[in-house]
């Protein structure tokens, strides 16, 4: 009995693995043979374009071997803004730290930190507080004022996350407002891991 | 073109004007917006907050693209040839077609698209549900705390933003 349950648990596993496994690729689209645009990069890897907008560029950190897509905004200007190695901003973001009113009637900016490997597609609005390494942020998707998001979780696109949510670790959240549609293996780091290298090494080969 | 910026206005060099524009008094144009005014004018009231990469878009020849005092428009918005009333509040990505008008005190929602034509009262939601569709509800009246709050943070947020802009951005003179 335990015999086959064992088989049994090794098989879901493995088409959770399977399943995580085509909804990281179906975020990701394998087309991307567009021209290479105008990049500056700089010694540590770091590719940004000429017409991405980086403002207060002296509180922006990229930490390495990060694209920075065109048209995309940083706002350093607000507050700290630092990305994580291998990760790719896709292009048309806006990336914006999140703002609170504190006690005593003031308003502080909080920096935005978010981790390594994450993948941001095109045109994506974020005014979160933390992002954690290894996820997706699909297109089109709104992350709402400080918004806390975990490690190795996917935001599927044209996603809206209301203020102050916190996505737990491995997790889908899709909709408008979002909410969590599904679950991911341990094995979903991994896979965007892979899938954030590939993605500057083709673009490094071009 | 024709660019009326009045006292206390900060608007990036960054923003594409084009047209005739008039940004009232303590207002904000943050990096990236676009402000064109190809078929008429676009008036901007006092303390309106224009985030990144919104584009207000006058098409319409004749028509005044006018956005009330205290609005605050998400960054991505795009906005048509609306009257926009005051203390409202455009989503992100959001996007309003023409000859729409709004009351005071509209929200809508992020990423909710307006058809043309639609007129809304004051003090309503407008928002997108699951189905993808657009709905407007009336604000309850139990909400007058949480509006005041947004007002609040309104307020410190345009002021914060005119403190730390001009340090990081060039900017626009005022005329």
């Amino acid at each position: 009995v335990r015999d086959t349950l064992n088989a049994h648990h090794n098989c879901l596993s493995f088409r959770r693995l399977l399943r995580a496994r085509s909804l990281v690729a179906s975020l990701i689209s394998h087309t991307q043979h567009h021209t290479m645009d105008d990049f500056v990069e700089t010694a540590s890897g770091n590719r940004v374009s000429r017409s991405a907008v980086l403002c207060g560029a002296a509180r922006i950190r990229l930490e390495g071997r990060t694209t920075v897509s065109r048209d995309v905004t940083l706002r350093g200007d607000l507050a700290k803004v630092s990305l994580g190695k291998y990760t790719h901003i896709g292009s048309g973001s806006v990336l914006r730290p999140c703002h609170k009113v504190v006690k005593d009637a003031q308003l502080t900016f909080f920096p935005l930190v978010v981790g390594s490997y994450v993948l941001c597609e095109e045109q994506c609005q974020i005014a979160a507080a933390v992002i954690g390494s290894y996820v997706c942020i699909g297109a089109r998707a709104v992350l709402g004022e400080r918004c806390i998001v975990k490690d190795s979780c996917v935001i599927l696109p044209d996603a809206v996350l209301a203020d102050d949510t916190v996505v737990p670790p491995l997790t889908v959240m899709g909709g408008a407002p979002a909410r969590i549609v599904g679950h991911l293996p341990p094995s979903t780091a991994m896979l965007v891991q892979r899938e954030a290298r590939r993605r500057f090494d083709f673009k490094q080969q071009q | 073109m024709s660019l009326q910026v009045d006292a206390g206005a900060v608007v990036c060099a960054d923003a594409e004007i084009r047209g005739e524009v008039v940004i009232g008094a303590g207002s904000v144009v943050q990096p990236g917006a676009k402000l064109l005014a190809i078929g008429g004018p676009i008036v901007l009231g006092k303390n309106v907050v224009v985030d990144e990469r919104a584009e207000l878009v006058n098409r319409k020849d004749g028509a005044v693209l006018s956005i009330g005092s205290r609005t605050q428009i998400g960054a991505r918005a795009t906005v048509g040839a609306v009257t926009f009333g005051e203390d409202g509040r455009i989503g992100a990505g959001a996007s309003i077609g023409d000859s729409s008008a709004f009351g005071n005190g509209v929200h809508i929602a992020a990423r909710t698209s307006v058809a043309s034509g639609t007129f809304v009262d004051d003090h309503c939601r407008v928002w997108a549900d699951a189905s993808g569709e657009t709905r407007v509800d009336h604000d309850k009246p139990d909400r007058a705390a949480d509006r005041n709050r947004l007002q609040t943070e309104q307020v410190l947020y345009i002021s914060q933003l005119r403190t730390l802009l001009p340090k990081a951005m060039k900017l626009l003179p005022t005329s």
